[in-house]
């Protein structure tokens, strides 16, 4: 769907408008995120927290893998390997840091964000099944936080699932 | 009526007739006054910046502008930081300290006897440390190259005035089995050495192959003498 006020997508290389007349992908892209959306005026940096949202995500992502890969996945050893983690791999403390605050940090922004949304009416016609999306995405960041924070194995993970769940 | 952009009319009026508006071109963009007025003083203002920023570094090389440095310095700025966010990302598989830890042992030998051995671990393998009896490193030395299946003499395997110490891999350069020979009372084979039960490879008393299917010599790691009583494999 392209705006009428958009720019319109042209593909500037001969590759480009090959792909294009097989596969709207780039369109698509140019459409929701790139010239192709042009943001209105009347914003303020508020609006910039989805974006760090996005960030924590990927943060979140690329930690969350490498850390993993030294992961011990049994309930002997899983305590065991985070500390291993936290002092024997290399900036492995600085992984699990960036990890566990990462996190907070997710949430944090995707508080004002929500709340950015409630108080400017983000939620409203035509964007209902933007707002209802991202409650989905609310609602698997939680899930996601309460798994992670059960991983390590230790006594804040036990009470933490105890009393959340 | 006050100026009204494109953008303004989004004040009033529900979503979908503001919708209607703009796609039927809004009567009053077309009949309006103020809107024509706009766009040439956009456009003139915009020509305007045009012609002052072509007063570039051009073909006679006028100089950097100052947006040339800033660009350049924010740029590096920004490759400092990506670098230093992948930094941790790549270093990370690195062999962690513990694995470190164990790339080098320190091993007390000051209670090995002569004619005694010890086995232990390094890197996950077992190594022997064998204190060989004068006997044992003669007939080490008395044996020709010529008649070994892979030539080395027992000075090419043991360190400069500590002869007598053989250190080696408890591993057979066969099929990897662990060889007998270096606790008391197991079999040391044809050749004094260390002997292989599981496919019958004899090593003679400087851990060189001398009978059966093994092809090369017990491996010699890398050590050295901290003192006469520490050596550190590794």
């Amino acid at each position: 769907m392209s705006f009428p006020w958009a720019e319109e997508y042209r593909p500037k290389s001969a590759f480009m408008r090959w792909l294009d007349e097989r596969l709207p992908l780039p369109r698509l892209v140019h459409g929701s995120i790139g010239g192709g959306y042009p943001v209105p005026r009347n914003l303020n940096y508020f609006w910039n927290f989805g974006v760090l949202a996005g960030i924590a995500l990927a943060l979140q992502i690329v930690t969350g893998i490498v850390l993993a890969m030294h992961y011990e996945a049994s309930a002997a050893g899983a305590f065991n390997s985070l500390e291993h983690i936290t002092r024997d791999v290399n900036q492995g403390w600085l992984l699990r840091s960036a990890h566990a605050n990462g996190a907070s940090l997710f949430f944090i922004v995707t508080y004002i964000h929500i709340f950015r949304g409630l108080y400017y009416g983000s939620y409203k016609a035509p964007r209902e099944l933007v707002w209802l999306l991202g409650l989905v995405i609310f609602l698997l960041m939680m899930a996601t936080g309460f798994m992670g924070y059960v991983l390590p194995w230790g006594q804040m993970s036990f009470w933490g699932a105890l009393y959340e769940a | 009526m006050p100026p009204k952009s494109r953008l303004a009319k989004a004040a009033g009026g529900g979503y979908q007739a503001r919708r209607a508006a703009r796609l039927t071109g809004g009567g009053r963009r077309r009949a309006g006054r103020q809107s024509p007025k706009l766009v040439p003083k956009l456009v003139k203002d915009r020509m305007a910046t045009l012609t002052q920023s072509d007063q570039g570094p051009g073909p006679h090389g006028d100089g950097v502008r100052r947006r040339d440095f800033i660009n350049i310095a924010a740029v590096s700025v920004a490759g400092v930081g990506a670098a230093s966010l992948l930094y941790p990302l790549v270093i990370q598989m690195n062999p962690s300290a513990d694995v470190l830890a164990l790339a080098e042992i320190d091993v007390d030998i000051s209670s090995i006897e002569v004619g005694q051995a010890v086995k232990t671990i390094w890197r996950k393998q077992p190594i022997f440390i064998r204190h060989l009896t004068p006997a044992e490193v003669q007939a080490a030395n008395r044996v020709s190259l010529s008649e070994l299946r892979d030539p080395e003499s027992l000075a090419q395997r043991t360190k400069p005035g500590k002869r007598q110490w053989l250190i080696t891999l408890g591993v057979c350069t066969h099929l990897g089995c662990v060889p007998l020979g270096a606790a008391e009372g197991e079999n040391r084979g044809d050749h004094g050495g260390y002997f292989c039960p599981c496919h019958g490879s004899h090593y003679d008393t400087a851990g060189r192959i001398r009978k059966g299917p093994a092809p090369l010599n017990l491996e010699v790691p890398e050590y050295a003498f901290l003192s006469d009583t520490q050596v550190r494999i590794g």
